[in-house]
């Protein structure tokens, strides 16, 4: 990744060397001091520039843990930043737009596991295209199982091919290779990162028995919310045949209704978020199998 | 008179529902019908193709879409599926149902994308966008196969690669294409869209 540095008006790297050089032999006190003090304000401002129009999608790389141990996981925190605006798509059910992939390339022996996505928000274009995307910021979760014979004190790299489509008035594919070096050690010295303990905190679990009544009527299935709060239900790819999810996909109740395919409607597959009166948000993973039609259940 | 006024308005309330419920043109239906002038000012009407037995491929088409670009100029994908069939009466249609200001839109900026892509099939512009919402065209590209009956057999995605970069092993118009050419059934009828959303104005 390139790094831009905001230099003092007037720097130019030849007549630094010259100076650095020059000084070193008459004042090596006062170039240290200098040296360092240039060094200092030069890193301070080294960091990689934000993202912006002209590149809307950054992406970094980090782990839970500052070491891996043999025979136990690793997580890594894939982040990717974007620019004012800027969107990018979730693994749900969409009309349109690409989800970002990541291709992991492993040492022998390392295993990965797959992604895992923090809720989207639903968005609705002119045309009734329903997408489901993250502004402003994506953290996907992977757990990388570290093999139980690799060396204690090597350092091993991982590399990932990341793909995405980033998308404003228009959309723009992008590619990056990222890489991460992991050290190995016998256990943790420290606690998980703020990063990876913030992203996993966000992540959907398991809908809890009896929260939001989930239950079939007929061709519907319905989440029943608590006061003030809104519902989404954002389904993913083998959820079963919606009739109109942009309708029924968004309120305080959802009564989702179902084409019947074949003998059977569902199954319900995908998220459901509740959003407080307060706006905080909670995420649940709702998989519900396929309903079998009785004569007198089809049309509820 | 009260009975009539009454079915009337349960009619119209029932066509209201129908399309408010977002009906897609599934496989099996008759396509709509339509009349749109390429970037040459050539009319182009479905009817008339299908009147001389001819069958219908429409791909919604945005030039600037990274996903056209994909299938127009990293690969020659639908170029090369229609000429692969051009002498079989077969007619490809490209539609362009982005509105003015957004993106892909414009007579200029699509006569120059029929010769930067090499095309070897018109572009019809639809800048009201009603072809492409009555069709439910969602993405560039979004693709239909027409049989000379003006039945849809084929409602979907050009490959199962929804990647923006990579190509599909499985080209699932051209599928379909033979299917039907050789007076064959198309056995996948029906596959998700992929590509960008179709730019509509409001």
């Amino acid at each position: 990744m390139a790094c831009f540095c905001l230099l003092p008006i007037g720097w130019r790297p030849r007549a630094t060397q010259s100076m650095v050089g020059g000084m070193k032999n008459t004042a090596p006190i006062l170039c240290g001091l200098s040296v360092a003090l240039f060094l200092n304000l030069a890193l301070a401002g080294c960091s990689a520039p934000g993202p912006n129009d002209d590149n809307p999608v950054l992406i970094t790389v980090s782990t839970d843990y500052a070491e891996g141990v043999p025979g136990e996981s690793i997580t890594l925190v894939w982040r990717f930043s974007m620019a004012e605006n800027w969107h990018l798509y979730a693994t749900n059910r969409n009309d349109s737009g690409f989800a970002p992939t990541v291709d992991l390339e492993l040492p022998a022996g390392w295993t990965a596991g797959g992604l895992h996505w923090p809720p989207a928000v639903r968005y609705l274009s002119e045309g009734d295209i329903l997408d489901h995307v993250y502004h402003e910021e994506l953290v996907l979760l992977q757990k990388v199982g570290v093999p139980a014979n690799a060396p204690l004190g090597s350092v091993v790299a991982l590399t990932g091919q990341v793909e995405w489509l980033a998308c404003k008035t228009s959309c723009v594919p992008g590619k990056d290779t990222v890489s991460i070096k992991i050290p190995l050690a016998e256990h943790h010295d420290g606690p998980p990162s703020a990063a990876s303990t913030a992203a996993l905190a966000k992540m959907p679990v398991p809908l809890p028995a009896g929260l939001l009544n989930p239950h079939w009527e007929g061709q519907k299935f319905h989440f029943e919310g608590t006061d003030g709060a809104v519902l989404s239900f954002m389904p993913t790819v083998d959820c079963g045949k919606l009739v109109n999810v942009i309708r029924d996909g968004h309120g305080p109740h959802l009564a989702l209704r179902f084409e019947a395919e074949g003998e059977t409607v569902g199954p319900v597959r995908g998220l459901v978020t509740i959003k407080e009166k307060g706006g905080s948000i909670r995420a649940f993973v709702a998989d519900f199998p396929a309903r079998l039609l009785s004569p007198d259940s089809a049309g509820g | 008179m009260r009975l009539m006024r009454l079915v009337l308005v349960g009619a119209l309330l029932a066509a209201l529902f129908a399309g408010w419920a977002g009906a897609t043109i599934s496989p099996g239906e008759k396509a709509p019908d339509f009349k749109l002038r390429d970037t040459s000012g050539q009319e182009h009407h479905l009817q008339v193709y299908l009147d001389a037995g001819q069958t219908v491929v429409l791909e919604w088409f945005n030039p600037d879409c990274p996903f056209i670009k994909k299938h127009h100029l990293n690969a020659r994908t639908m170029n090369e599926t229609f000429a692969a069939v051009q002498d079989q009466d077969v007619v490809w249609l490209a539609i362009n149902s982005s509105a003015a200001g957004r993106q892909g839109a414009g007579l200029e900026r699509n006569q120059k994308a029929l010769v930067e892509y090499e095309m070897n099939f018109p572009v019809l512009m639809d800048e009201p966008g009603t072809v492409g919402r009555a069709y439910e065209a969602k993405t560039s590209p979004h693709m239909f196969v027409i049989n000379s009956e003006g039945i849809v057999v084929y409602n979907g995605a050009i490959d199962d690669n929804r990647s923006p970069s990579k190509l599909g092993q499985m080209n699932y118009v051209q599928a379909a294409l033979k299917a039907i050419l050789s007076g064959g059934k198309v056995t996948k009828n029906s596959t998700l869209p992929y590509g960008c959303s179709v730019k509509y104005g409001k």
